[in-house]
């Protein structure tokens, strides 16, 4: 008699209840606060990316500058007009440069690692791994949902921004955007904050799983973090074939590491068998080429990327990227089994 | 319905505390045939105390006859303890009451009237039924 | 509701050689015993005993460094024991954020088909909080209810409480002790209550199990146990235990002038001139606390069956 009441309660009550969404449930409630103010943070730097763009192509277009001033004209207002585009737009490039190269720092200092390493310190792990949910799908869920969150945000974000860039990043042979050319804001483009995130988020996931404090966590993915950026800066112009060009040393000059749209990122000497010598300083020097002769060299040579390089150097870098975070995350992975009872 | 108190300092096994107030209840006329005890939730509910406990009790008072449990229904009294000599009016009732005032006139205090009562209730029932008390332990 | 809320052949915990190691501390060792289902137990024992390892062990939270530890026959934390354990960890940590209403859906989200709204729910409005609460403002003693409700809506067959009423004033200590009792009456949940404090315990439990220094030094039926010891008081008689105790094992034994007080586990009848009495459940623990070289005693019913079917 009180099983049929029951069992009737039940299912009226099944009815009545919203859809079961398990551990995603309260990891969307966790983060709730958090979420709604970085949708709106996205949102508002869309708007500014979105005026900036307007802005900037309105500039170019009032002024001329899409068409190179030719030499036997006279340059001075054109000059004058590339001068204040730099100034109204160049701080403004240049802060969204550095807002979306650090946002790696930001996705691994306070995303991946403190979500992880907040329950372990507080101890509130204990209550989700108690209920009936095993503890490698509350990791998971814990990680998966807010770095599946940030890959989508970082993405949105990089092509806004490319696609505010691009029609002035190489005007003037990239004059008007000196400081943010290609090769310059080559962290906020294209491919590469996504992997950076990626990779950030999975270093802080590591820091998070390995320390298992908070504060810690945070010290320390953001060390790792500007750790390892110093070998890939370094690393970046090897990741594909440059153009060289050569120079004999009885010319005055060396080739100039500056000018153009070109990265040139490296200048040395070359001896008559072939070798490379590094560049020596020898254009301070007084005699140049008395000075290259002195090393044993007989010529320049200069190591550049043009322009058209920019999109096969994103990719291998990305790719590069990728790989690193896919090592963090392996390793994650081995702490959260060691982690799991 | 009745209501346990349960007195851990007593020195008397909670289970055994139990089955002397449904004891004392059956003799008052609190408890009559067919009434319900309560369920064992209930009386943890209450009490706090170990719901085997209380099973064990009633168990005792089913072993005793005084109660008996009927599958998915409940524990209920079979017979009561209430005994029509002993109720308020009746001679033997108004013979002690007539005793205890003349002890009174004598000149005795409350603890000299009951040890008395004590003594002559040993002298009276000497036996198994007076060990009861002596034999209960601490236990849960 | 007439029959015994514990079944004596179904096992709810057992051990076998179960050690667990921190560094270079043993926080358990070879550590064995049987908890039958449905009985409330006290887990007692002074503090760092290893009672909250123990706990944590059964709870799926930890493994163990030797032997072994089987709820229902299965391992802690397999995803079919999981679902049938709750645990109380003794900070209680619940997201603060959350509001009580938040952490009853949680408890519904991570447990599917097996939760009961109505029991939480029960259980926190017994205490008067009202479901828009946040957990980061209640007190210790409302905290522990919704952790408690928490348990309780997942209907568990073995619940896990490290140190439930630490934080709780009397009235609150009641309560919750009879909402515990109420619901292991009503679905013949197996209980492990750990505690230090004895008092919260007496009268709602019926099994023991005392650990100290790591090691099950006590366990079986409260009853079992009591009545397997006997306190003796008497005359003391030079230096040495009287020649009469040869025969019975005795835990403790303390002289103050004259009189001798001894509590033994005795082995028929004891001679000579001895008051004897049953001890109380604290005279009890507080002999074998005192006294740790005295020998480890499991009643039958404690006894693990693994071990006894490997011998075999």
């Amino acid at each position: 008699m009180s099983a049929t009441t029951v069992s009737r309660t039940a299912a009226a009550s099944v009815v009545r209840r919203p859809r079961a969404l398990g551990i995603t449930w309260v990891v969307r409630r966790q983060h709730r606060t958090a979420a709604w103010i970085a949708l709106a943070v996205l949102a508002a730097l869309c708007a500014e990316l979105l005026w900036l763009r307007g802005a900037m192509t309105g500039y170019v277009a009032e002024h001329g500058l899409a068409v190179p001033c030719r030499p036997e004209g006279d340059c001075a207002a054109f000059t004058a007009a590339v001068d204040g585009f730099r100034l109204r737009y160049g701080d403004v490039l240049g802060y969204n440069v550095l807002l979306l190269e650090f946002l790696p720092l930001f996705a691994g200092m306070f995303v991946a690692g403190p979500v992880i390493a907040r329950e372990l310190e507080s101890g509130t792990y204990k209550v989700a791994w108690t209920q009936s949910v095993s503890p490698l799908r509350w990791f998971a869920a814990k990680l998966g949902l807010p770095v599946a969150a940030l890959l989508v945000g970082a993405s949105v974000l990089s092509a806004v921004f490319t696609w505010s860039w691009r029609p002035v990043g190489h005007l003037d042979d990239g004059l008007l955007v000196d400081g943010t050319r290609w090769y310059e804001a080559f962290d906020a483009l294209g491919p590469a904050p996504v992997a950076g995130v990626l990779f950030g988020a999975a270093l802080g996931a590591l820091t998070g799983l390995l320390v298992k404090r908070t504060l810690p966590a945070m010290a320390g993915t953001a060390f790792a973090c500007v750790l390892l950026s110093w070998p890939l800066t370094t690393v970046r112009p090897y990741l594909v074939d440059p153009v060289t060009t050569t120079r004999s040393a009885s010319s005055d000059y060396p080739p100039s590491l500056h000018g153009g749209d070109s990265w040139h990122y490296e200048r040395g000497m070359t001896t008559p068998s072939g070798g490379r010598l590094p560049d020596a300083g020898c254009i301070e020097a007084a005699g140049i080429s008395r000075c290259v002769t002195r090393h044993g060299a007989d010529g320049w040579y200069l190591d550049s990327h043009p322009p058209a390089h920019f999109r096969r150097l994103e990719w291998a870098q990305a790719g590069l990227v990728a790989a690193a975070a896919g090592v963090c995350a392996a390793g994650a992975l081995w702490r959260v089994r060691r982690l799991c009872p | 319905m009745v209501e346990f108190r349960i007195d851990r300092r007593s020195g008397v096994a909670t289970y055994l505390q139990i089955v002397q107030q449904v004891k004392q209840a059956l003799r008052l006329g609190l408890l009559a045939p067919g009434d319900k005890l309560p369920t064992a939730k209930e009386v943890v509910a209450a009490t706090a105390i170990n719901p085997n406990t209380v099973l064990k009790a009633y168990r005792e008072l089913d072993r005793e006859g005084l109660v008996e449990a009927r599958p998915g229904l409940g524990t209920f009294v079979r017979r009561s303890l209430a005994r029509p000599q002993a109720a308020a009016g009746s001679p033997l009732r108004a013979e002690l009451a007539d005793w205890m005032h003349r002890a009174r006139e004598a000149g005795l205090e409350r603890e000299d009237v009951s040890a008395l009562l004590a003594s002559v209730l040993e002298e009276g029932f000497d036996g198994p039924a007076g060990t009861t008390g002596t034999a209960a332990r601490e236990a849960t | 509701m007439t029959g015994l809320t514990f079944q004596p052949d179904r096992t709810a915990l057992e051990a076998v050689g179960l050690g667990v190691r921190f560094r270079r501390r043993w926080a358990l060792r070879d550590c064995s015993f049987r908890l039958p289902a449905g009985r409330v137990c006290a887990l007692v024992g002074p503090n760092g005993a290893g009672k909250s390892t123990l706990l944590s062990l059964a709870a799926g939270l930890r493994r163990p460094s030797e032997g072994s530890l089987t709820v229902f026959g299965g391992r802690p934390g397999a995803a079919d024991v999981r679902p049938r354990v709750a645990y109380l960890s003794q900070d209680k940590p619940l997201y603060p954020q959350f509001t009580i209403a938040d952490t009853l859906r949680m408890g519904r989200e991570l447990n599917p088909g097996r939760w009961d709204q109505g029991a939480a729910e029960r259980t926190v409005a017994d205490g008067g909080l009202s479901s828009g609460a946040r957990i980061g403002d209640l007190s210790g003693g409302q905290r522990t209810r919704v952790a408690l409700a928490l348990a309780f809506g997942k209907r568990p067959e073995v619940l896990l409480l490290d140190e439930p009423m630490a934080d709780l004033d009397p009235l609150a200590r009641h309560e919750m002790t009879a909402a515990l009792m109420a619901q292991a009456a009503e679905h013949a949940t197996t209980v492990v209550i750990a505690s230090h404090v004895l008092a919260e315990l007496e009268g709602a439990c019926d099994y023991l199990l005392l650990i100290a220094d790591g090691r099950v030094r006590l366990a079986g039926e409260v009853e079992d146990l009591l009545a397997a010891h006997t306190l003796l008081v008497g005359r003391h008689e030079g230096p040495g235990l009287p020649r009469e105790f040869a025969m019975h094992t005795v835990v403790e034994a303390r002289a103050t002038g004259r009189q001798l007080t001894a509590l033994v586990r005795a082995d028929g009848p004891v001679a000579g001139q001895w008051r004897a009495s049953e001890p109380s459940l604290e005279e009890l623990l507080l002999a074998h606390l005192r006294a740790p070289d005295a020998p480890p005693l499991l009643a039958p019913s404690a006894e693990p069956r693994r071990a006894l079917r490997a011998a075999a």
